[in-house]
Order: C-alpha cells, then sequence, then structure tokens
C-alpha cells in the first residue's frame, strides 16, 4: 500500500479517511482491503456501475455523517477523489444531515 | 383462432415442494405438502402462522452474490425457476435474444417493501438506500431475467393477484401465436410469506388455522375445508412457435391450445360463477376444443368455503351430463397458494400430467364436500393418457384466467445440430 504521492500532487489523503472509505469499498464489493488503493478508479478497477456508485456514496454519508451535493458525485471517479470530497465536505460550514 | 401453433419445450419451478422439477412432480403426484409452521415470523395478529414455504433455497446457486445484493426474493426464486426452464429448453444464446419475458406477480418484492418501509418508520431519519427502488419495483423480477438471460424481447410485469401468471402464460401464448415472437419465457414469481401480507391476509378471515398437522390445513373441495395456505415460489415454460422448435430439433413437452380472460365486473373478492363458466368457455373456444375432449381440470380449488363451491358449479354448468366424470383437482393442497405465481406452478403440474399421463389428486381430500355439484374429484394419483386440460386462475378483483393445456402431439428427436 502506498500513500507517497509527488510533491505538487493534491493534498494527502488522511489515512483514517483512506482506511474508512477503502473498508466501505472492500466489504460493498466483496474485495481483499489490499485491493482497494487511493488509484484505484471506481468504474474502471473496482467496476463500479453508476448504480453501486449512488449506494457507495450513500454508504459514504452513512460513515462520515455528510452530504454530497448531487452536482458533486460526477467527480468521484476515484478513491482518492472520494476521499478528497469527504474532506472537503467535513471542512465546509454546512451542516451535516 | 388460427395462427402459429405454439408448445412448451422448458418448464423449472421453485417452491414449497422443492427447487427442482423432479422434487416437484414427485411431490405433486404423491399429494405430499409442503406446508409448515412458520417458524419465527411475527404477523400482528396471526398467532400460529403457517405457509408454503420454500425451504432448502440457496441463492448463491443461481445468482452471483454480487447481483444477490440488490435482488428481492420474489427476483431470487424467478431467476431459479427461469435457468431450469431455459436450461431444459436448450436455446441458445442467440436463439434467446429475439425472446421475451412476461412474469406474473401479485405482490412483487413485497418483502423489500415491507422491510424498508419498517426501518424508515420505526428509526426517524433512516433514510431509504438508492438501490431500493431498482430492487422493489414491481418489475424488478421481469427485468433481472431479461438481463441475466439476454432476453431482448418484450418484457412485461403482469400484476392480476391470483391469476397473474395464467395471464402472462396466456399472454405469451398469443403474442407467439399471432406470429409478433419466436420464443417467450412465460411464468410467474411471488414471495408473500411476510408478516404484514399474512397478518392481513388473516385480517380477511381466510387462512386455514395450523391444527395439529399444518400439512394437512388445506383441502380443497372438502367437506372439511378451512380456507387458504399461502406459498411462494416461482415457475416458469419456455413457450414457443412449434415451427421454431421443430427448426432446431427440440423435444416438445406440451402444447398451449388456447386462453381466455374476462372479468367479473362485480364484487372486488366474491367470485361470481357465471364469470368463472364464461371464461371456460371462452378458453375452450378460443382452442377450438369442445368440452367434451376436456380430460382434466387443474382448478384454481383455493381451499375456501365460496371459491371451491362457486368453480365446481362453474365447471358442472359447462360440462353439464360429462362434469360427474370429469377429472378434477386443486394441487394447493401441496404447494399452497403462492398468489401470482400460482398459475404457473398449476401450469407446469398440468403439463407434466399430459405429458407423463398421469393427473395429480387434491391432497387431504378425504371426504368430498358433499354440497358441491357432482364432478370426478381426484382424491389419489391417476394414470389417464389426457390430451386436453384446464388450468383455472381467479383472482380478487374479479378477474379470471384459463389457460386449456394440449399433450405433445408432435414430438421431434434430439437436437441435430
Amino acid at each position: 500500500m502506498t500513500r507517497a504521492r509527488p510533491a505538487g500532487d493534491n493534498p494527502p489523503v488522511r489515512a483514517e479517511t483512506f482506511d474508512r472509505v477503502r473498508g466501505i469499498i472492500a466489504r460493498f464489493r466483496s474485495l481483499p482491503l489490499e485491493k482497494v488503493s487511493e488509484d484505484s478508479r471506481l468504474q474502471e478497477d473496482l467496476e463500479l456501475d453508476s448504480l453501486d456508485a449512488l449506494d457507495l456514496i450513500f454508504e459514504i454519508e452513512e460513515e462520515f455523517k455528510v452530504s454530497v451535493p448531487d452536482d458533486r458525485v460526477s467527480e468521484f471517479r476515484t478513491v482518492r477523489a472520494v476521499c478528497d470530497g469527504i474532506e472537503a465536505l467535513q471542512n465546509t460550514a454546512a451542516p451535516a444531515r | 383462432m388460427s395462427g402459429q401453433r405454439v408448445v412448451v419445450t422448458g418448464l423449472g419451478q421453485v417452491s414449497s415442494l422443492g427447487c427442482d422439477l423432479t422434487s416437484f412432480a414427485e411431490r405433486v403426484f404423491t399429494g405430499r405438502p409442503g406446508v409448515e409452521r412458520l417458524q419465527g415470523l411475527d404477523a400482528p395478529g396471526l398467532e400460529d402462522p403457517i405457509g408454503a414455504s420454500v425451504s432448502g433455497f440457496e441463492p448463491g446457486t443461481w445468482l452471483p452474490a454480487r447481483v444477490l445484493a440488490t435482488t428481492s426474493r420474489v427476483a431470487q426464486y424467478a431467476c431459479a425457476a427461469a435457468t431450469q426452464a431455459l436450461a431444459a429448453s436448450g436455446l441458445t444464446p442467440s436463439q434467446r435474444s429475439r425472446g421475451g419475458v412476461f412474469v406474473g406477480s401479485g405482490f412483487g418484492p413485497i418483502a423489500e417493501t415491507e422491510e424498508t418501509y419498517r426501518i424508515c418508520f420505526t428509526s426517524p431519519g433512516t433514510r431509504p438506500r438508492p438501490t431500493v427502488i431498482p430492487t422493489a419495483m414491481a418489475n424488478a423480477p421481469a427485468a433481472l431475467l431479461a438481463a441475466r438471460f439476454g432476453l431482448r424481447g418484450p418484457n412485461l410485469t403482469l400484476s392480476v393477484a391470483c391469476a397473474a401468471a395464467t395471464h402472462a402464460i396466456g399472454q405469451a401464448f398469443r403474442l407467439l401465436r399471432a406470429g409478433d415472437a419466436d420464443v417467450m419465457l412465460a411464468g410467474g414469481a411471488e414471495a408473500p410469506l411476510t408478516p404484514i401480507v399474512l397478518a392481513a391476509w388473516n385480517a380477511m378471515r381466510v387462512l386455514a388455522p395450523a391444527g395439529d398437522d399444518p400439512a394437512r390445513a388445506c383441502r380443497p373441495f372438502g367437506r372439511d375445508r378451512q380456507g387458504i395456505v399461502i406459498g411462494e415460489g416461482a415457475a416458469f415454460l419456455v413457450l414457443e412457435t412449434l415451427a421454431h422448435a421443430e427448426g432446431r430439433g427440440v423435444r416438445v413437452l406440451g402444447e398451449v391450445l388456447g386462453y381466455a380472460a374476462n372479468a367479473d365486473a362485480g364484487h372486488v373478492t366474491h367470485p361470481d360463477a357465471e364469470g368463472v363458466r364464461s371464461c371456460m368457455a371462452g378458453a375452450l373456444e378460443d382452442a377450438q376444443v369442445k368440452p367434451e375432449a376436456v380430460g382434466y381440470i387443474n382448478a384454481h380449488g383455493t381451499g375456501t368455503n365460496v371459491n371451491d363451491q362457486l368453480e365446481a358449479e362453474a365447471i358442472a354448468t359447462l360440462f353439464g351430463a360429462q362434469a360427474p366424470r370429469l377429472p378434477v383437482s386443486s394441487t394447493k393442497a401441496v404447494h399452497g397458494h403462492a398468489m401470482g405465481a400460482s398459475g404457473a406452478l398449476e401450469a407446469v403440474a398440468t403439463v407434466l400430467a399430459l405429458e407423463q399421463g398421469r393427473l395429480p389428486p387434491t391432497a387431504n381430500l378425504t371426504e368430498v364436500d358433499p354440497g358441491l355439484p357432482a364432478l370426478d374429484y381426484l382424491t389419489a394419483t391417476r394414470a389417464a393418457p389426457v390430451e386436453t386440460a384446464l388450468s383455472n386462475s381467479f383472482a380478487f378483483g374479479g378477474n379470471n384466467a384459463v389457460l386449456v393445456l394440449g399433450r405433445a402431439r408432435q414430438r421431434v428427436g434430439p437436437h441435430s445440430t
């Protein structure tokens, strides 16, 4: 498992966020944890179709007590983007549901 | 009515009698009911629930884990029965690609709907998952079958209560007869053994009590009949035009000769003997078969006082002097009243009866109600080379459906390819 990324990449994803997201996806897709990396693409690598992705976002909302706006859903293409999105939502002033 | 001849080339089922056709046939013809106490099912107001529940069903045998997560129980049953029927038919993927799917179901994925409501209403703030709609929509089983088997033809779900599957088979028959399709997968699926569905049926005071022996609870046409026992499961028939079946050299199991549908246009729950009679008459006319050619009737035969009385009267009226010699039985005593799947389970039983030359009994029928008109009520399996049979289904809503089924008249050799 690698978390280190080159300088200039997106801000590092907190280990805790990634671990929780990875756990959700692994359980969701019945995959071993090591099959899910930050670089995993939801559609191409994890074979999540559009409905699966909605269900995954539902799980994430429940887990992290955040509400993903409809116009942000399409940004969630990789595990890293999911983690970044969660952290961004957690850092906004918008109240959790 | 002229048009394409329509034959049966595959059968499959899941029910309380087992998850394969052999188990079903063995228990239907020996009259061994699949009715048991429903342990752990808490139906409000129902102290000792019984049902003809599917046991020994392994969903993973029929569907991959990933699909199962968003597949309702009723769709799982449908998939298992359809898998068997399609395998028996020997249809190749390319032959299936033009095939359609007609599924009868009274309730659809009611267990999942009920559970979602329960969770959301009892735990404030709980949201339904995004998969609830595609899982619990009424046509989810039909959609699953199309996707699973590459059936790209017309895909309909017929919700007609207890006559749903009979309509699905009948409507598929009409499509084939008209030449608008070559192959159809038709049948029904139901999984109604849920707390609220059972409690609601109980509220109508039509459920047979458990008694000392639940297997004896359903006694259609009996002097001591006491109501229905709800069942569950699915059954499917592969139907195709005779020309298509002959073209691929497949064995024909039976033939659909006719179908009729009508409505009593009266009371929502109380059947009308004239509506039932005219539906049977209409099906015979559709098949161009005279009443005297009918050698067996698989009755709707729910085991309620009203249904069995009115159905027997309708049969007696239609068949006249022949009626006392006309073999009649209800297989619901063994597989229960599987609601929208019943008509398909009974059509399968009837095709097997025609194919095997033996008629199934009404299990638990030890003493025929003397108040019923004289018919030849079958109390034991009977060897009889019958050419033509009726399969009756009558639904709440005053909705009647009758199929005329025939013994295979033409059998072609095994696959020549």
